[in-house]
């Protein structure tokens, strides 16, 4: 009776680890990007073949309302600034004093002639909110043990239709992950390089996208400096800023 | 005469004193100032076959300076100064004084002269509830890539190959009214015998869409203008502009209409158009009743584009098309290889029929 109780034991306790499920995982990924304000800087390396061009910015944010400001340091682009509110983006371009809305279908487009879109580039919404997951194995990448998951878009806003990711089962970091388009066209793929400890979150300081669309070409996005949850003053997000 | 020249440089005084004191606050905030700027050089080949005369080819080169000055991190105030010095060679020094407009100034004539257009100088200052400017500076009210009847303060140069804007010499009030709502106000100055207008704009995003109206009015041409503007997405980018225009001594009312569409296919291929229509009446060195720009470009990789831009007008059947081949071949060094061909009729011998070029931007 005793060995009974104990394999039933064992039984659940392995059940509850094995119960784990895609939306768990999700929430727990998610904890990895919960912050209040972030403030950092950031540089773009676009390699093509041997060649690569460098972007600098200043990246301002706050999660409330899904605000952020982006402003490009770098000679070519300097002074240029992207204000996203929720899902609307605007660009300023300080030549032509001109603020360009960036359209819908439009956010698809490489920042700056990156591999990375402005989607990619300013995503903060949870993926547990856009996507329905599916656990659909295991594998080991880099030498970390990972779930394998399989995302579906629940509606027309997710950015792809579906991911499959990468996620170590230790500190829920999805070093890998492919996107594809409805059609099951590989589109990209985003790798971690780098996961720096702030805190009790895990952050990706340094990513590899590779736009399969496009021969012999990726951007790395590396996060030099960031500080999060210092306050932030709230008039940065808006339009009238944006202009100045 | 003497009255209005008085009036005229009194205003150039007090512009100047309010400007100089923008400049000293903007230029102490305490991030200081920041300069960068850029250097070009191009160099082309015209083609000339005017009927009637023997074929040309001519050489035209221009080598330009951008500098660019202005705070950094503006919070109280701010100063930015924009000026292009270029010198111009071959067929470009020949036109040059018949392209030279009255803000541009002529440094020194010669086989080889050196120009300078001041785009932008101008002084900001931030209070609470508005932010002021007053200078030469670019106002961009059209939601059009090119072709924006909203457009009155700065206008496009069609003849560059990026499309860059005009300053314009004005006074703007800018009160915000919430995260990406405001009202503009503007008004140029009363110079001389040359118009300026004042307006009033107000700006909006409603359910993802920018929207705006604005009222303005022409002083010396005593023309009324009202007109609204959108920018969005449904399926594809779409803009539009519509525009009313009263003039007070003709009694004559025009109507100018624009609607575009951008579209992308898998971030690869990207497509542009926009048409205006502009009812008979104040005629353009190129627009005329039916106008449709057309912008095609396919993206090779990262460093490398190639793009198709045309511009036609008709009845009078002008039209203006370029190729071009874009490549980031250095850090901060861009080459682009140009194709353009012209057939603008107001603009006869001074423009060429065909022009093979290249250019090479350096930014600093």
């Amino acid at each position: 009776m005793m060995k009974m109780k104990f394999l039933y034991l064992v039984l659940l306790a392995t059940t509850g680890i094995a119960a784990i499920d895609g939306n768990e995982i999700l929430k727990k990924m998610d904890l990895n990007r919960t912050w209040k304000s972030i403030v950092s800087t950031a540089k773009m390396e676009i390699i093509v073949d041997d060649e690569v061009r460098v972007k600098t910015m200043e990246i301002s944010g706050l999660s409330e309302g899904n605000r952020s400001l982006v402003l490009f340091t770098n000679a070519e682009d300097e002074g240029t600034k992207y204000l996203m509110l929720g899902d609307d983006l605007w660009i300023y371009f300080p030549e032509e004093n001109d603020v360009v809305k960036i359209s819908g279908h439009m956010l698809k487009e490489g920042m700056m002639g990156s591999d990375v879109s402005y989607e990619d580039a300013l995503e903060a919404d949870k993926l547990s909110d856009k996507y329905d997951v599916a656990i659909t194995g295991e594998e080991a990448y880099n030498g970390n043990d990972c779930h394998l998951l399989t995302l579906t878009a629940k509606g027309k806003d997710a950015p792809y239709f579906k991911r499959v990711m990468w996620v170590e089962k230790r500190r829920f970091i999805a070093w890998k992950e492919e996107l594809f388009a409805k059609s099951g066209r590989k589109l990209k793929v985003a790798k971690v390089l780098e996961v720096k400890e702030i805190g009790k979150m895990w952050y990706p300081v340094k990513v590899e996208m590779i736009n399969t669309l496009r021969k012999n070409s990726r951007t790395v996005f590396t996060t030099e400096s960031i500080s999060l949850d210092a306050p932030l003053d709230e008039s940065m997000f808006t339009m009238r800023n944006l202009r100045r | 005469m003497k009255a209005g020249r008085m009036n005229a440089q009194r205003h150039i005084a007090a512009v100047v004193v309010v400007t100089a004191f923008f400049a000293i606050e903007g230029a102490t905030e305490k991030s200081g100032l920041a300069a960068h700027g850029s250097l070009q050089f191009d160099a082309s080949g015209w083609y000339r076959g005017h009927a009637g005369a023997d074929s040309t080819l001519l050489f035209a080169g221009t080598n330009m300076l951008t500098l660019t000055i202005r705070t950094l991190q503006p919070k109280s105030a701010k100063v930015e100064g924009l000026i292009d010095i270029y010198q111009v060679y071959g067929t470009y020094a020949a036109l040059v004084h018949s392209t030279a407009n009255d803000r541009t100034i002529t440094a020194l004539s010669g086989s080889a002269p050196i120009l300078a257009d001041l785009r932008m100088l101008y002084g900001a200052l931030y209070l609470p509830w508005a932010d002021i400017t007053l200078g030469r500076q670019v106002v961009n009210y059209g939601k059009g890539m090119l072709l924006s009847p909203l457009d009155v303060f700065s206008t496009v140069n069609l003849f560059e190959l990026s499309f860059k804007r005009s300053g314009s010499d004005i006074v703007m009030a800018s009160f915000p009214l919430g995260e990406v709502s405001g009202i503009d106000a503007v008004t140029g100055f009363p110079i001389g015998n040359s118009d300026y207008a004042t307006s009033l704009r107000a700006f909006t995003t409603l359910s993802g869409w920018d929207v705006s109206a604005a009222g303005m009015y022409r002083h010396h041409s005593r023309e009324g203008i009202a007109g609204i503007a959108f920018k969005g997405d449904a399926v594809a980018g779409l803009t539009g502009e519509i525009v009313t225009r009263y003039n007070r001594d003709s009694r004559e009312w025009r109507f100018e209409a624009m609607a575009g569409a951008d579209y992308s296919i898998r971030t690869i291929f990207f497509f542009g158009t926009e048409y205006l229509y502009r009812q008979e009446g104040t005629p353009h060195p190129v627009y005329d009743r039916h106008n449709l720009f057309v912008s095609l470009q396919y993206v090779i990789n990262d460093l490398m584009s190639v793009s198709l831009v045309t511009l036609a007008a008709l009845p009078e059947e002008n039209a203006l098309a370029t190729l071009q081949y874009s490549w980031d071949i250095l850090q901060s060094v861009n080459t682009i290889l140009y194709l353009r061909n012209y057939h603008l009729k107001g603009f006869g011998p001074l423009l060429p029929q065909g022009e093979a070029g290249v250019r090479v931007v350096i930014h600093f």
